[in-house]
């Protein structure tokens, strides 16, 4: 496992690579969840980087820029520079892997702004979203209103307390867009929460709702969230046939 | 970025993860090094530790971030041994690696809340520690002129107001309560209490200078500037530790201005006359990292 930089010199954005020591049969990037969702879903992603790995899968987490250890600040941060983050971390998979087929997971919103990737082209061969985020301003709002941490701050979400007016519309404006899949597509599509109906249905993934503790969701006050380990395993194989 | 970032994966097996933060110019002659808060990333609640350490680099201090043992993306060194071992031990392999990179080996550790807890334990055990940044250390306790300023205050308060008023304030229940063996909050008890004295008591005899940030996530238990030195006369702390209130910080100094305020006062602590060095830090300057 290494811990590195890549992408743009200029703004490099922090990434970890779980390498298999095996032969690799391919690659997958692993998109995080944006905010206070991120912190407490880490943990699922770490365990999903070992899976792969032993798996033969090169697995690739990385920071968006402006968030964790990446380059830049949250004020400048931008949906659109999100999704190039995306991109890069599929680049870098496929810079290294050559001809190998580079795979995608997202979750939450990750998971949105990873079908903003495939919705324009296709540049992942297999792709799973867990738990994308339905209604961007249900969410803005939800996360908006703990404010327990810095009742005094004058904007921003649990978590992240500074963010431009702009990246909150932007937020605000994030919904889950489900076009039908492309024929090359694989695509899974995984909720651990009831779902209205016409969300899960019609756009031609395989739709997987599986109840059960939710990466993304802090148990209690004790700044962990579970690791849905049922939910991963099928994750898992999905990707890893 | 105007500062130089790397990644390190370091420590026997390479299971801890670090990012190594250095100014562009000359480095100031003090390594800074970050302690987990909690079980939160290295890069800190709210991304503190990050842009703390690109605001040090911005003012000549190299940094290191890295996540302790078990946390974050670093692995346990040793999983026959406890959580304190392990942490203990990672917190001196990430000195040893500073010392390794050619950074300045003078270290001061910087911890929010459970990292403070840390750095308050490790510190007096390696030299090369020669000071410490807590905010929010959890384990203050109460004292005597706690309790005085929190009857002064009650009747500003509204919600005692109300309460009194609507007969849901009962001053016989807080009496008794008071008689209830203390489980408010981390810290409280004999043992506790005694380890932590004994910590603090370790700082003094071995002379490590300490800045200890109280923000306003604090002040419910941290409520006046002595009142450490009260809690443990005689330990002669006055001379080490300068204890600052912070009441328009939140604890995890998430804002531009709040972090503006704790590098500030970092680096007046720092250059000033409870610095670590004996002069003040002012002719140490001078000499390259």
């Amino acid at each position: 496992m290494t811990a590195l930089y890549f992408g743009p010199s200029e703004s490099p954005l922090f990434g970890y690579l779980h390498r298999p020591s095996g032969p690799v049969r391919g690659g997958v990037v692993l998109c995080p969840a944006l905010s206070i969702e991120g912190r407490f879903s880490h943990s699922t992603l770490v365990w999903l980087g070992v899976k792969f790995a032993q798996e033969g899968f090169m697995a690739l987490r990385f920071d968006y820029r402006g968030t964790g250890d990446s380059s830049g600040v949250l004020l400048d941060a931008s949906v659109p520079m999100w999704i190039e983050d995306v991109r890069c971390g599929i680049a870098f998979l496929r810079s290294r892997l050559g001809d190998t087929p580079v795979h995608g997971f997202g979750i939450r919103t990750g998971a949105n702004l990873l079908r903003m990737v495939t919705a324009e082209c296709n540049e992942v061969d297999r792709v799973t979203y867990l738990d994308p985020v339905e209604d961007g301003a249900r969410w803005t709002l939800t996360h908006s209103r703990d404010r327990s941490e810095a009742p005094e701050a004058t904007s921003g979400f649990a978590g992240w307390k500074e963010l431009s007016e702009r990246l909150s519309g932007e937020l605000r404006d994030i919904a889950w867009s489900a076009p039908e899949c492309k024929s090359d597509e694989t695509a899974l599509f995984v909720s651990t929460a009831p779902l209205r109906s016409e969300f899960g249905s019609g756009w031609g993934a395989q739709y997987l709702h599986h109840p059960g503790p939710q990466a993304h969701v802090e148990i209690g006050q004790t700044g962990i969230a579970a690791v849905p380990v049922a939910v991963l395993r099928e994750v898992v194989s999905s990707i890893c046939p | 970025m105007p500062v130089k970032e790397t990644v390190h994966n370091f420590s026997s097996g390479r299971r801890l993860v670090g990012i190594t933060c250095e100014p562009s110019g000359q480095p100031k002659p003090t390594t800074f090094v970050f302690l987990n808060a909690g079980i939160v990333r290295r890069s800190g609640p709210s991304r503190s530790y990050v842009m703390l350490a690109r605001n040090l680099a911005d003012a000549g201090y190299p940094s290191f971030r890295f996540d302790l043992p078990g946390i974050g993306d670093s692995g346990l060194l040793d999983e026959s041994k406890s959580i304190e071992e392990n942490h203990s031990a990672g917190i001196s392999s990430a000195l040893d690696f500073v010392e390794g990179q050619g950074m300045p080996s003078s270290v001061i550790l910087i911890g929010a809340c459970r990292g403070a807890s840390e750095g308050l334990r490790y510190a007096p055990k390696d030299p090369r520690v020669r000071g410490l940044v807590l905010v929010d250390p959890p384990e203050l306790l109460r004292t005597v002129g706690w309790h005085v300023r929190r009857c002064m205050l009650l009747p500003i308060r509204p919600v005692v107001w109300w309460k009194a008023l609507t007969g849901k304030y009962s001053v016989w229940d807080r009496v008794l309560r008071l008689r209830e063996p203390r489980r408010r909050g981390a810290g409280h008890g004999t043992n506790s209490r005694l380890a932590y004295r004994d910590a603090w008591r370790r700082i003094a005899v071995n002379q490590v200078k300490c800045l200890m940030m109280i923000t306003s996530g604090q002040k419910e238990l941290y409520s006046y500037r002595r009142q450490l030195f009260q809690l443990f006369p005689g330990l002669g702390l006055e001379k080490n530790v300068q204890p600052l209130m912070m009441p328009a910080v939140d604890h995890t100094f998430s804002t531009a201005a709040a972090r503006k305020s704790v590098l500030l006062a970092i680096v007046e602590w720092r250059e000033g006359p409870l610095s670590c060095e004996p002069n003040g830090g002012q002719e140490s300057e001078a000499e390259p990292g």
